[in-house]
């Protein structure tokens, strides 16, 4: 044990640091030391926004997105088309693709993919949330812009399978998709080429 | 032509740290058992190929007590090394002359290996997963394309029969059958090509060593096309559980001197035909990769009688760099053709000018 350690009150942040994600022992030691000794760190603008944003963002009902409503500002806009609906793994989809400026339609996260290894079956994924979807909302094309590994394909075929009976278009981002890689991975233009040169999938 | 000059190893297996200068030819590592003459073997093969012969997961191949073992080498001019750490984020580091490599691609291009074992007889009358694997470690060094599909094909088959296992809906089952159909078509297609290369090189190994008649038949684990096949079977496959048609049931058939050798062969006949088909691997290797392979002998010599041992060093592609094990070269006669270095084993290692 060494005769001399930082107070307990310090001790106690620097194990609330080491809990976010790729911060590690030194990692957290610098933070702490940030905090109490720089002019610029306010750290009670810091908490407040830690908290603030904790207990206002949730998950839109609809597309999945984070809004501080129930309903996001994008599904809220009654300007945007809703005769395209775009399907995309996770919520952090979302954004890229919105950047290209190439999709004025609507989004619908399924919150991940179908993995049995990994106990990730249709229950675990907002499905029925979808169906539900297109029951109200009734868009004529579907966009599936998943990732082009087991689990991205087995997704889009078993999706294309349910939606087969309502005779919606189909259509699915490849091009430009290198195998195995995601939508998140993916810089802007290869997400445009893929946007506009999507491939008929329906069954 | 591709030279393994340098070996080093760092908390791999037994070794804490340890570096290996080798030759062209021959290099003979002999030392009594349990020393870690299969771990340079090993080292050398997970070095050039990121797989090991022994075991499905590297993980096992780290020292005792520690998180990560590193392997470098120099091959062919080119500085290959791998960090292998899977507690951490990178879970496998890859450098090529210092550059790291994002893509595995690239660094598999750099050398092709065999692997002589002492179980090698295993492929004749083992279970048939035993000769896919034969037939994925030929497979699997020749094209990308062969790497791509069994990847896709081996992840989607495990997924689907985990769905039909545990009784899931049908379009569960169903969301795989593209995966599979478009892998699976392409992998039973590389394999009969790869069959039909191989045919002819093992037959000439074995004629070398014991003028004997060996034919190699590649029987498709579907009779149809995989889509046909999967439609007929899925009644079948919802019933048992499990897929049955597709590449994970091929089959290699070999016949010496017009016999099924799995049966009716003898425990010779088996070792023979082993040893044919690895040399005919090397051979096609050599062949298409116009540099021979990296040939990694491991104790083979103890399992065979005099002849098949100057059968085998005789039958190896004249250029190609080995390593061998052995606890002593009693009865092991030397080509003249090769030029032949010795290390000996024994808590060092320590290269041996005069034997
Ligand atoms: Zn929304």
């Amino acid at each position: 044990m060494p005769l001399l350690d930082y107070p307990e009150s310090f001790c106690e942040l620097t194990r609330q640091l080491r809990r976010l994600p790729s911060i590690g022992p030194r990692g957290a030691e610098r933070i702490a030391l940030w905090m109490l000794r720089s002019p610029h760190a306010h750290p009670k603008a810091l908490a407040e926004a830690i908290h603030n944003a904790t207990q206002h963002c949730q998950s839109c009902e609809q597309c999945g997105f984070f809004s501080e409503q129930k309903i996001c500002s994008l599904c809220a806009d009654e300007t945007r088309s809703g005769k395209e609906f775009c399907i995309v793994e996770r919520v952090t989809d979302i954004l890229p693709l919105e950047r290209t400026g190439a999709f004025h339609g609507r989004y619908h996260a399924l919150g991940g993919k179908l993995s049995p290894l990994d106990g990730i079956g249709p229950e675990q994924l907002r499905i029925t949330e979808l169906m539900d979807r297109l029951h109200v909302e009734r868009p004529s094309e579907i966009i599936l812009a998943l990732s082009g590994d087991v689990e991205g394909e087995a997704t889009a075929h078993y999706l294309a399978e349910m939606i087969a009976p309502w005779s919606i278009k189909i259509t699915r981002l490849a091009q430009g998709l290198s195998a195995g890689s995601g939508v998140e991975q993916a810089d802007a233009v290869t997400l445009q080429r893929a946007l506009m040169n999507r491939g008929d999938y329906s069954l | 032509m591709n030279i393994l000059t340098r070996l080093t190893l760092q908390h791999f297996r037994s070794f804490s740290s340890k570096s290996l200068e080798l030759h062209p030819g021959l290099n003979f590592i002999i030392g009594p058992n349990a020393q870690g003459k299969t771990s340079l073997l090993e080292a050398a093969c997970v070095l050039l190929r990121l797989k090991s012969p022994l075991t499905h997961t590297l993980t096992e191949a780290i020292r005792f007590g520690e998180e990560a073992f590193f392997l470098a080498g120099s091959y062919g001019g080119k500085e290959l090394s791998m960090r292998f750490s899977p507690g951490e984020k990178v879970k496998r580091l890859l450098q090529i002359d210092d550059v790291t490599q994002q893509e595995t691609t690239d660094y598999l291009s750099t050398g092709c290996i065999v692997w002589f074992g002492s179980d090698d007889r295993e492929i004749i009358n083992g279970p048939g997963e035993r000769r896919r694997r034969f037939l994925d470690s030929a497979g699997l060094q020749l094209s990308n394309d062969y790497r791509k599909h069994l990847k896709f094909y081996e992840k989607a088959l495990r997924s689907r029969n985990l769905v039909l296992r545990k009784q899931r809906p049908r379009r569960e089952v169903e969301a795989y059958n593209s995966i599979l159909i478009e892998n699976g078509d392409a992998l039973m297609n590389l394999r009969a090509h790869l069959c039909k290369a191989l045919a002819p090189q093992a037959a000439q190994a074995c004629h070398s060593i014991s003028q004997e008649k060996l034919m190699l038949h590649y029987q498709p684990g579907a009779s149809m096309t995989m889509r046909e096949a999967l439609e007929n079977s899925l009644a079948k496959e919802i019933e048992l559980g499990m897929t049955l048609v597709g590449p994970h049931r091929d089959e290699l058939l070999i016949r010496l001197n017009d016999i099924p050798t799995a049966t009716f062969g003898s425990e010779g006949q088996r070792r023979t035909v082993a040893l044919s088909l690895k040399l005919g691997l090397a051979n096609l290797l050599h062949q298409e990769k116009l540099t021979p392979p990296l040939l990694l002998l491991d104790d083979v010599f103890g399992e065979l009688d005099p002849e098949r041992r100057s059968a085998l060093l005789a039958g190896l592609p004249l250029e190609a760099q080995a390593l061998l094990t052995t606890t002593d070269m009693e009865g092991i006669e030397l080509p003249q053709t090769t030029t032949t270095h010795f290390f000996a084993l024994k808590d060092e290692i320590s290269e041996l000018s005069l034997f």
